[in-house]
């Protein structure tokens, strides 16, 4: 494995795709949480908003004793040469330096796309409809997170709503604003199996600085340089071959999700 | 009756038979106007792009439109900065053109973006790594230098050049004019290039990644390329189709087999940098990025004629036509390489942006495809509409082909 | 002065304005407005604001009754969570649970009572007040107690469960002729298998996998939906590499992707590997000995010999009847026998003959015995043990065209009432059918009054845990919202109906409120003075010999408190029956192995492929879920979708068919339209539909189980054939 340069202060996200699934909690809770509306009508899965989306993988060949896998795809957070930050051409997604989150600022956001473009693991969503909650259902929405308009790209922000929530109870509490805090985004929490894992490095939560190391550990597209802080982990080789695109891409191979 | 208007000593078809032309065009318009109404009330649900088909047809026709639009810039440094003299026959005319494909491309953008109220944003929180700040800067640095060069033709009407203050006004503005046309050149050459850098960045998908010169992938220098190569292309054709239309001769034949001559050698160049650029792409680029670039030309849509269409029937052919003195000196052969070299340039903008978009970058992904709706299709329509009708109020109303008056006495 | 309107006067005046004026604040506030509106249109929603707060309840939308902390903020319910939870250390809430709060808004929330009838035009509606209701159906009632030959009078209740359809059957029981009817799926079918296979009486029996080294599941949906999920997930958290899961399943479902090994078996024959796994075990000597020596029919010729029917079943010719290769049998059945402690389960709407086959593979590993997982439970103390209640009827068990009133308990989300099968029931003219729910009828569902109902957390309702925990367990759904003085729940309507239409036999529970009624429950438990009480918000654990009174047991409850109960010491003494404790259960068992063997599962040329129903879609299109849940079900391809056959990439091929193609499947009895998807874990030679297009194409609707879990069983396999859709 590539060695990494993500800063151990920084949060990772480890997802175990042999726990995976497919029941789709996280898809739900994520969605609870950041405020995204429910579908319009005409809405498919082209033009839905799922922050978290989980993706059924089939290897196209039945021989492997598992050819088919569930992938939880938040955003990557990608820690190198942010396909999205260099290109929005106002300014509108910015790395957290301190954390590594890659934020969007949906208020800045003018709605070019030209960053969905940009980013090869389609983990951004444009609002092509304005949201809408069915009458009274408003009045269930998180207030920790601003909800957006039609026209504005978003995306997974690891929960920063809930980053900002713990960094505050932790300032009151004396503790210094260098040291990362202890927080979890709404998958992670949500997730029956425990495939979803969330921490830095530096405090090892639930033991993700020593997972990324571990030999089942590998990130998707690594050779394009984006170093996302999302790493999967899997015993099966089919399936950490075909996200690093190390085998020949076969045309048995199919998607739902 | 409106003959007051009328530049003297040309001839213009009877205003009845004008307003008739123009009460068609203005109703396409008005159908045009409905799509993109309905797209800023209702919101961009209206077009048939989605999440991986975020750019569509508007852009697609964008960028071809503004790559066509480079006739404007280009005759200017032909003329201005190169004192190439024959192309006052022409220069008035690629100005219209070039104002109409700029005004009209940005009209079209600010219904693409999703908050078109927040365009100003990008001139307030400009960010200088982004090819797109740039293309948004100079696009419109450049439509304000075309629509300052329109002044001088418009002030030229037979009317306002009755008023003196205008006719001062005018001449003071045609001594600035070299200026203008060397700010449109440096101009042009930064948007054309970075519409083209505008994919050739995208690191995510290796299929319009390209390596470059410093920060400027090679897609940058060879969109500046195509663009200089098809603007000429652009004006001999427009002229050729007004010639048409209104029954007259507006140009010298030698003129239009000048620009001919120009956008061939230009092309050649234009297919000889892509031949090379497209071979390092296979060999190392896309490989580095562990894409193999077969796996592109697999899909039922898009095998490898597509290239092959782009860079040798497309490209090579028209280039080799325009070069030929025989060919070019037949009207419908010149007509038809210019053409050919059209949409040469048209399937190198739709490769860049329908095709990079269709192809999957992620290993479990499908190939997709998109099908643009009514509304985007009405509202592309309603700029050419808009185009026609502002390029006829010009023709009948000014002098955009000086060697019109000379060129039809002489058959009168 | 002759100059001061000159030309030039003017341009410098305007020349400086416009200068001054982009010096000014002016504009730059102007842009900074433009910004701050496209921000604030009137229709982007104004967030709640105010103290966060925590309440603890517990979900009431499947039987798991799991437990819920709710993040409240002034009041409101914002988001939902699992919470520590005695029975499976802590709960996890399902996509649909995480969204259980949204119910109370849901598009097709009705707060007023409507009467439909049927036009030249469609249905009309009409609104009236719930008094006025009653107070028609109260008549109808009237007429049926006076002349009983206009029909009969029912109650169909969507998930018997606990306290309210004791309730409902001891009301009822109190009306002349009226019937309780429930569905015919039901949950707990599986463990109440075991009681016809052993000694004890009376006991009812839970599942503690604490121990469990291998699980061989018989196509049971391990990770969603409600039943065993909750205990296997909870192993599989905290014990995953110990415990280790087989699947048995047709194709790649959820549970074999994660399992440890997946059996690919034909669809309908596991009951033939089940028994070619006792075959080995037994064979082999493999079993438990302390099980088989209970084991009182292991070597016993009649009746019926078990050895015999073994012996049908040699791994050669279960692999020719599953498609399952011969050594695979072979270590399955090793690997289950040796690794123990080992259970085998089925699912609760597995055919009979297959459950019972199921419990002889636990009888012969001991899963039945002291280290098993099978626990003995006491039942939940009742306040009302020894009334009388009228029986449940089964759906399918009441005669066609013989109700004439009939009031359906649809205050269970997962409702999934087969409308045609609920019609027939009804008589042919002159039916009336009341709906008692918080949302309007689905498509389809043609009804003549509609009484609304609390929607869930809108209410206390008393929240019994499921059928297959260790022990039995009590907690109370409390509200999320401020009760609402307006709505009721069915039995208070049932109530109103009796009492106003004379009907009555005796004045049983005919004045208590619901709070009152479980008021009783929580004294019934309170007086068996056993069981601890676990606090959510502090993760204690109390004897409940502690609580010193029933209103504090009662108060402790309502702050989302659960009971759970001693644990009972498994009797390991008893006789355990592998055949059948009785001759008649025994002969059942017998008869069907047999037609078994003599049914082949066949399709014929013209219809060559085996349609294989999921339900993932089930909740969705027949339950009331969040529209949230369109993240899963619209906006993702995540679950296989309604409209798409899915087909293994070679069968597709060999059928000349490819993705997206439009295509039309016919069966024997019906033809639907479908759009083609390739997806290798489905088996070949199958087709996987949604249980929504079976309608047009199988002669009976099939049973849909565990809508979340998407388990759905067809009476009889479907064969179809597919072709190209000519457009």
């Amino acid at each position: 494995m590539k060695s990494i340069e993500i800063s151990p202060s920084q949060y990772v996200m480890v997802i175990d795709a042999d726990r995976c699934t497919g029941c789709g909690a996280c898809m739900v809770a994520c969605a609870i949480e950041n405020n995204v509306a429910p579908a319009h009508p005409d809405a498919t899965d082209r033009t839905g908003v799922t922050w978290m989306k989980v993706v059924k993988v089939s290897s196209g060949n039945n021989g492997d004793g598992k050819p088919a896998c569930y992938l939880p795809l938040p955003c990557q957070q990608c820690a190198a040469e942010t396909p999205c930050v260099t290109v929005c051409p106002q300014n509108a997604v910015e790395v957290d330096q301190q954390t590594g989150i890659v934020f969007q600022m949906s208020q800045r956001c003018l709605g070019c796309r030209y960053c969905m473009a940009a980013c090869p693991y389609h983990a951004r969503y444009f609002n092509w409809w304005d949201p809408e909650w069915p009458e009274g259902m408003e009045q269930t929405l998180n207030p920790d997170v601003a909800p957006r308009m039609r026209g504005v790209v978003e995306k997974c922000n690891f929960c920063h709503g809930r980053y900002q929530a713990a960094r505050a109870s932790a300032a009151e509490h004396g503790q210094a604003s260098s040291d990362p805090v202890t927080y979890e985004p709404a998958c992670a929490q949500a997730c029956p199996t425990r495939a979803i894992k969330f921490g830095t490095p530096a405090n090892n939560e639930q033991g993700v600085g020593d997972l990324v190391h571990s030999s089942s550990a590998f990130r998707l597209l690594p050779r394009l340089g984006t170093e996302p802080r999302v790493y999967y982990l899997s015993k099966h080789k089919w399936i950490r071959q075909m996200a690093q695109m190390e085998k020949e891409t076969s045309t048995g191979e199919e998607v739902h999700g | 009756m409106d003959s007051k208007f009328i530049t003297r000593g040309l001839e213009r078809t009877s205003l009845r038979n004008f307003s008739v032309w123009v009460l068609f065009w203005v109703v396409v318009l008005g159908f045009g106007l409905y799509g993109a109404y309905l797209c800023l009330a209702e919101g961009l649900n209206q077009t048939n792009m989605d999440n991986r088909f975020v750019f569509g047809l508007w852009i697609f026709l964008d960028l071809a439109i503004i790559a066509f639009g480079a006739g404007a810039f280009f005759t200017g440094l032909l003329l201005y900065i190169l004192k190439r003299s024959e192309f006052t026959a022409v220069i008035n005319s690629a100005v219209v053109i070039g104002l109409i494909c700029y005004s009209g491309a940005v009209a079209v953008l600010a219904i693409d973006v999703g908050q078109p109220l927040r365009a100003w944003f990008t001139f307030w929180h400009p960010n200088a790594h982004s090819m797109l700040t740039e293309v948004t800067f100079c696009i419109s640095c450049y439509l304000v230098v075309l629509a300052v060069e329109y002044m001088p033709i418009l002030l030229k009407n037979r009317k306002l050049k009755e008023r003196p203050s205008l006719l001062v006004f005018q001449h003071n503005l045609h001594k600035v004019i070299p200026v203008l046309a060397a700010i449109g050149v440096f101009l042009s050459f930064f948007h054309q290039g970075s519409l083209g850098g505008l994919y050739g960045v995208l690191k995510g998908r290796p299929f319009a990644f390209r390596e470059g010169f410093g920060i400027w992938p090679s897609t940058f220098f060879l969109f500046v390329l195509s663009a200089a190569a098809i603007g000429p292309s652009f004006i001999l054709l427009t002229t050729s189709l007004v010639s048409k239309i209104s029954r007259k001769k507006l140009v010298k034949p030698e003129v239009l087999q000048s620009l001919g001559r120009i956008s061939g050698w230009l092309l050649l160049a234009y297919v000889l940098f892509k031949s090379v650029d497209t071979l390092v792409w296979i060999n190392r680029t896309s490989p580095s990025l562990l894409f193999s670039p077969y796996e592109y030309y697999n899909q039922e849509s898009f095998g490898t004629w597509i290239l092959f269409a782009e860079i040798v029937v497309f490209g090579l052919v028209p280039a080799l036509m325009l070069l030929t003195r025989k060919i070019r000196e037949h009207r419908g052969w010149l007509i038809t390489a210019g053409l050919l070299a059209c949409a040469g340039i048209a399937v190198n903008r739709f490769v860049m942006t329908i095709q990079t978009l269709a192809l999957p970058t992620l290993p479990f992904d499908p190939f997709l495809s998109y099908i643009p709706s009514w509304q985007e299709i009405a509202t592309f329509i309603a700029v050419i509409a808009y185009g026609v009708l502002l390029y006829s109020f010009s023709f009948r109303y000014l002098t955009l082909f000086p060697q019109e008056r000379d060129l039809n006495s002489l058959t009168r | 002065m002759s100059s001061a309107l000159s030309r030039r006067n003017i341009l410098k005046l305007a020349g400086g304005s416009a200068l001054g004026f982009l010096l000014s604040p002016m504009p730059w506030k102007m842009l900074d407005d433009i910004s701050i509106w496209t921000q604030n249109w009137s229709w982007i929603p104004k967030l709640r604001r105010g103290p966060v707060t925590h309440k603890y309840t517990s979900c009431t939308l499947c039987p798991n009754a799991c437990r819920v902390n709710a993040r409240m903020i002034s009041e409101t319910p914002v988001s939902l969570w699992g919470a520590p939870d005695p029975c499976v250390g802590h709960s996890y809430l399902c996509s649909v649970g995480l969204a259980g709060h949204h119910l109370a808004y849901h598009p097709s929330r009705v707060r007023n009572a409507h009467r439909f009838t049927a036009t030249e035009n469609g249905i009309s509606s009409e609104q009236l007040s719930v008094e006025d209701a009653i107070a028609h159906i109260a008549k109808i009632l009237h007429n049926i107690h006076v002349r009983p030959e206009e029909g009969e009078f029912a109650l169909f209740d969507c998930r018997p469960h606990g306290m309210v359809s004791d309730i409902q059957q001891i009301f009822l029981s109190h009306v002349l002729g009226a019937r309780y009817i429930v569905p015919d799926h039901h949950e707990g079918r599986f463990m109440r298998a075991l009681m016809e296979m052993t000694e004890d009486p009376g006991q009812s029996y839970g599942l503690d996998f604490s121990r469990t080294r291998t699980l061989l599941s018989f196509g049971v949906s391990l990770f969603e939906g409600w039943g065993i999920s909750p205990l296997v997930v909870e192993q599989f958290r905290s014990r995953r590499e110990e415990f280790n899961i087989i699947q048995i399943d047709h194709h790649q479902s959820s549970s074999s992707i994660v399992a440890d090994t997946h059996i690919a078996i034909k669809p309908g024959t596991e009951m033939a590997l089940a028994l070619g796994l006792a075959h080995v075990i037994v064979g082999e000597r493999l079993y438990d000995p302390a099980s088989a020596a209970r084991a009182v029919d292991l070597k016993r010729n009649k009746p019926f010999s078990f050895m015999d029917l073994t012996r049908r079943f040699p791994p050669g010719r279960v692999a020719s009847v599953t498609g399952i290769p011969e050594d695979v049998i072979v270590r399955t059945a090793r690997e289950f026998a040796s690794n123990r402690p080992a259970t085998a389960i089925a699912d609760d709407f597995a055919p009979a003959e297959l459950i019972h086959s199921v419990w002889i593979l636990n009888h012969l590993v001991g899963a039945t015995g002291k280290n098993g997982s099978v626990v003995q439970k006491r039942p939940l103390p009742q306040p009302w043990k020894g009334a009388h209640r009228t029986p449940p009827t089964r759906l399918r068990n009441v005669p066609d065209h013989s109700l004439r009133l009939l009031m359906i308990d649809a205050s269970a989300a997962d409702t999934t009432v087969s409308w045609p099968d609920l019609r027939r029931k009804m008589r042919a003219e002159n039916a009336t059918i009341v709906l008692c729910s918080p949302y309007r009828p689905k498509r389809g569902e043609s009804v003549d009054y509609l009484i609304p109902i609390h929607a869930p957390y809108e209410t206390v309702r008393a929240n019994p845990s499921g059928e297959y925990v260790a022990t039995s367990a009590f907690q109370i759904s409390t509200p999320l919202w401020s009760k609402s003085e307006e709505g009721c729940e069915t039995w208070q309507i049932l109530q109103r109906v009796v009492s106003a239409s004379d009907a009555m036999t005796k004045e049983e529970f005919a004045q208590l409120e619901p709070e009152e009624l479980l008021r009783l429950q929580c004294d019934a438990i309170f007086n068996s003075k056993r069981g601890t009480i676990h606090h959510p918000n502090n993760d204690e654990t109390i004897p409940l010999g502690s609580v010193l009174s029933s209103g504090d047991f009662y108060a402790t409850l309502m702050e989302g408190a659960a009971w759970s109960d001693d644990g009972v010491a498994t009797s390991t003494n008893g006789r355990l029956f592998l055949m059948g404790k009785s001759t008649s259960s025994a002969q059942r068992f017998a008869e069907s192995v047999l037609a078994f063997d003599n049914a082949g599962i066949d399709s014929n040329p013209s219809f060559p492929l085996l349609v294989v129903p999921v339900g993932e879609d089930v909740a969705a299109r027949f339950g009331h879920v969040s529209p949230i849940l369109s993240k899963i079900y619209q906006e993702s391809d995540l679950k296989p979708r309604s409209r798409f056959a899915y087909l293994h990439h070679e069968t597709a091929r060999r059928f000349k068919l490819a993705a997206e193609q439009r295509v039309i499947i016919h069966s024997p009895h019906g033809a639907t339209e479908a759009i083609v998807r390739c997806d290798s874990s489905v088996r070949p030679d199958t087709v996987q539909l949604s249980v929504s297009q079976l309608d047009a194409i199988s002669p009976t609707r099939p049973r849909i189980i565990n809508s979340y879990g998407g388990r759905v069983y067809t009476d009889q396999p479907i064969f179809v054939r597919i072709e190209r859709a000519r457009s």
